[in-house]
């Protein structure tokens, strides 16, 4: 039988196109990167083996136009797609076209992805395994009648979901009977026009909890394993903004119940590939789930840190039908990771972005600290794309040591000539709640409007 | 309002540098608002000075028309494997002459010279991929 | 600094040739085709899922693409209401016009028709109607004696029954191989419409891409009301042999939907989506008491 020389066509761009690139290089497998015209001069694209430019600057165009995409892998004579996250990730219809095409998608399948994608059905799948759900409607709600009655039964105040939302998205808060009526038509309509589709499903609205995710890893053999959870409470609108593993609001027993649950909805699902499972943990420590993402996530490296796992390598090998080197027991949970985004933003300005050119990076290094980036000097990052200039991450035995380490890297990273959140970053680890831990995930908004009266007042 | 109408209005809201719409009529009163972290200016003006920079870069290396592909695909120099090629370098060329083939998704796409002229240089090879904006030919045209 | 980028690049490649041994590359992917179309207007490659989820319709330019008959029973009649009628017509070659068989043999092949019209009673949203559609992939939708028959038989049943009629035309004009007995299909047709108006009965008829020639100055252009699909070209003779009769210039958008709209030929252009629920509602109006309307 001949030996499949595998190539893997990278259709994400940015920091973590460069890691893709790296691993592929690490398991002396070709790669191809893709790039936009706003692109060519990214890093991803001067550290690639090829690289083929996949339309103009605008991402409808370019890293979300899938006939091009494909096109590229095809012409190329790749075998496979790493979709990385954002774009096409988690795109159905792109994983559908890729499987037809006789490409290898590195992710889950599209029938899988199709199950994961609709959270109504996903909770449902969740329920029937036995896993704790916040209560609410499990499925589609087709009137608003539906939806009242189901109202009536949980109790306000409610969240009315987006059925294909995901990500924090398609969320209103409905605190009454006259409100339901009221944003029901509304809400139809901003999904329709955000994800494609107006189907809403209702849950319950629990007040001060937190937001936790466990990281899995499942090949095509079935074997599932979980790395721990990740805290990811602390957010500015929606978006991550520092992610931790572990959390600090589960203990020993909780995490093994998260853990089993994570693991008992990815093998019901047959996903394979790495997924993450988010949960919610309620004042009384109870947790619920709340959906899957079925992409590797920006914060990855957090859990990576704490299991000495390289994800982004175990995710190609599944792919190319290896099974998972480990089983459960041999993970080994270590220490506290947490990770900073830097952005290209300007914190005192409500967060604009802020993009330029960068004239000189003085990176952080030492004992367990680690930069993920694109970003070089005279790089100038393009106005078309999300703000993310690097992922700064570090390890220690204990938190409050990965938080003084993270406060030393911060000191000692510069980024000359553009904006960047590193001073938000340096405060934050200063201030006495975070260091506590006492937050939850209103947090960070009202720590950003303290930093800026802070600054008016020097 | 019908529903088509309020999808259309928030698309387009959602589309416009508008922060805030309200709209009160004797039946209903709308009331639509966004988070805008950037104004649409200074964004506008941003996008046009970096495409200056940055997009705008002609490459010096071979003076004259540039021929480039307007698709991600295969460049085939034939509209078959046994054919002649539709050109070669010195040939004339006129304008709206096919010049050659960008296969895409198995869609045979043939592309046509915009100008007249003679033909310096094919800058691919036969059956390579080629991306998008990418030169195909270079043709001096006097 | 990109020159360092660059340089490192070389360096690499140096130490990689005498280092490293082969180089692979795989052999090319041969994807199914058909699964991306180009648009015939807007060249945008097209998955062609959407484009078949979509009606046939362009998602990105709207552009209508040519659907064939059975189609569009399936989107415009209530499913599994069609009953098909006329299907014992057998073309044959009353001029001997050579290489005529042949053609019709071929096309019966290609399109799994009989002949170029499918006829029948459906019914949409639960009201009957008697149901004419022309198939473009069949000849180009051409008429002959037996697309005329077939329409006749199909007039004249909804005139005893007492059935609205709907007939979505598409078709390139009369069929050219039987000569005058294509043309008289034109008044035949005329005739069987003019005995069917005259019981007060209502015909709907549908413009498709393309109506021109014999079928557009004949029964097509007879409705009571007429609707032209989107992107449909609607005319009599060929652009090119009118500008070289009448020696002059063509008028700008001459024989697309807006130009007819414009020109009072249709009353209403009308996107394929819409489609069924706009005859329904004509269906609707039209039934107004339990009986149709009485002769005078």
């Amino acid at each position: 039988m001949n030996k499949i020389h595998h190539k893997i066509l990278i259709a994400c761009r940015g920091e973590i196109a460069v890691r893709a690139i790296r691993t592929c290089k690490e398991l002396g497998i070709a790669s191809v990167a893709v790039y936009s015209e706003a692109d060519k001069n990214s890093l991803h694209v001067k550290l690639a083996e090829e690289a083929i430019c996949v339309g103009p600057a605008p991402s409808q165009n370019s890293y979300l136009n899938i006939s091009n995409i494909i096109s590229a892998a095809i012409s190329t004579g790749s075998t496979a797609i790493y979709p990385g996250y954002g774009f096409l990730a988690e795109n159905e219809k792109f994983v559908e076209i890729v499987e037809k095409c006789g490409l290898k998608f590195i992710g889950p399948s599209s029938s899988v992805m199709q199950k994961v994608g609709n959270k109504a059905e996903a909770r449902k799948i969740a329920q029937a395994t036995g896993i704790p759900v916040v209560e609410g409607s499990l499925k589609e709600l087709q009137t608003v009648e539906e939806a009242l009655a189901e109202g009536e039964r949980i109790g306000y105040p409610i969240l009315l979901k987006a059925v294909y939302g995901g990500g924090g998205r398609g969320i209103t808060v409905i605190n009454s009977e006259t409100e339901l009526k009221e944003k029901w038509a509304i809400t139809q309509a901003e999904a329709r026009a955000c994800f494609g589709s107006g189907e809403l499903y209702l849950e319950k609205y629990l007040d001060g909890v937190r937001h936790v995710e466990v990281q899995v890893l499942a090949d095509k053999y079935f074997n599932v394993i979980h790395l721990g959870e990740r805290d990811c409470s602390l957010q500015r609108r929606k978006q991550k903004i520092v992610e931790e593993a572990p959390s600090r609001f589960v203990d020993g027993a909780l995490r093994e119940k998260l853990g089993s649950s994570a693991i008992a909805f990815t093998q019901a699902i047959e996903y394979e590939n790495a997924g993450t499972v988010e949960f919610i943990i309620d004042k009384n420590g109870n947790y619920y789930f709340i959906e899957m993402n079925a992409r590797i996530q920006v914060e990855h490296p957090v859990s990576e840190m704490i299991s000495g796992i390289d994800l982004v390598k175990e995710q190609i090998r599944i792919a190319l039908g290896n099974p998972l080197p480990f089983k459960q027991e041999n993970i080994r949970l270590n220490g506290w990771a947490i990770e900073c985004r830097i952005n290209a933003e300007d914190h005192l300005n409500d967060f604009r972005p802020c993009p330029g050119i960068i004239k000189n990076i003085v990176f952080p290094g030492g004992f367990n600290v680690r930069v993920d980036t694109f970003i070089y000097p005279n790089y100038e990052a393009p106005p078309y794309y999300d703000s993310l200039l690097a992922k700064l991450i570090v390890w220690a035995p204990t938190r409050i040591e990965a938080i003084r380490k993270m406060r030393v890297a911060l000191e000692q990273f510069i980024i000359g000539g553009i904006k960047s959140n590193i001073e938000f970053h340096y405060l934050l680890m200063h201030n006495p709640d975070y260091v506590r831990g006492s937050y939850d995930t209103n947090f960070i908004n009202h720590f950003a409007k303290l930093v800026v009266e802070e600054n008016r007042g020097e | 309002m019908e529903y088509k109408q309020l999808q259309a209005l928030i698309r387009n809201f959602e589309k416009s540098s508008l922060t805030l719409l309200e709209l009160e009529t004797s039946d209903y009163k709308i009331r639509l608002s966004k988070n805008a972290c950037s104004t649409v200016e200074s964004d506008a003006i941003v996008k046009n000075s970096f495409e200056e920079k940055v997009l705008c870069q002609e490459s010096e290396e071979t003076s004259g028309f540039e021929v480039k592909s307007p698709l991600v695909g295969t460049f085939y120099r034939a509209s078959g494997p046994n054919a002649k090629p539709f050109v070669s370098e010195g040939d004339e060329i006129v304008f709206g002459q096919t010049v050659c083939i960008i296969e895409a998704m198995k869609i045979m796409n043939e592309i046509t010279s915009p100008v007249k002229g003679v033909v310096k240089k094919i800058m691919v090879g036969n059956g390579e991929p080629v991306g998008y904006n990418q030169v195909l030919m270079v043709i001096d045209c006097e | 600094m990109e020159n360092f980028f660059e340089d490192r690049k070389k360096r690499l490649e140096l130490f990689h040739k005498q280092v490293r041994g082969k180089q692979y590359s795989n052999p090319k992917l041969e994807i199914p085709s058909g699964l991306f179309i180009k648009c015939d207007k807007c060249n945008e490659h097209l998955y062609s899922e959407d484009i078949s989820v979509n009606h046939f319709v362009c998602p990105k330019c709207r552009y209508h693409f040519r659907i064939p008959a059975r189609y569009r029973i399936k989107i415009t009649a209530d499913e599994g209401s069609f009953e098909e009628m006329f299907t014992d017509l057998v073309t044959v070659n009353p001029l001997d016009f050579p290489g005529y068989p042949e053609k019709i043999a071929h096309y019966q092949a290609e399109t799994f028709e009989s002949e170029a019209v499918v006829t029948g009673t459906a019914s949409i949203k639960g009201i009957k109607i008697a149901l004419g559609i022309l198939d473009s992939f069949f000849m180009m939708g051409s008429m002959g004696s037996v697309v005329g028959e077939k329409i006749t038989r199909l007039i004249e049943y909804a005139t005893a029954e007492k059935l609205p009629l709907i007939i979505f035309s598409a078709s390139g004009g009369a069929r050219m191989q039987e000569g005058i007995f294509s043309l008289m299909q034109m008044a035949k047709t005329a005739a069987a419409l003019k005995r069917f108006s005259e019981k007060g009965l209502l015909y709907i008829s549908v413009l498709t891409n393309p109506t021109t020639g014999g079928v557009a100055a004949s029964f097509s252009s007879l409705g009571d009301i007429i609707i032209a699909e989107k992107d449909s070209l609607i005319g009599f003779a060929g652009q090119r042999v009118i500008k070289n009769t009448i020696n002059q210039a063509l008028p700008e958008g001459f024989q697309t939907d807006t130009f007819q709209l414009r020109h009072g030929m249709v009353d209403l252009i009308l996107d394929r989506i819409d489609l069924k629920d706009k005859l329904y509602q004509i269906l609707l109006l039209h039934q107004g008491s339990d009986e149709f309307g009485t002769s005078k």
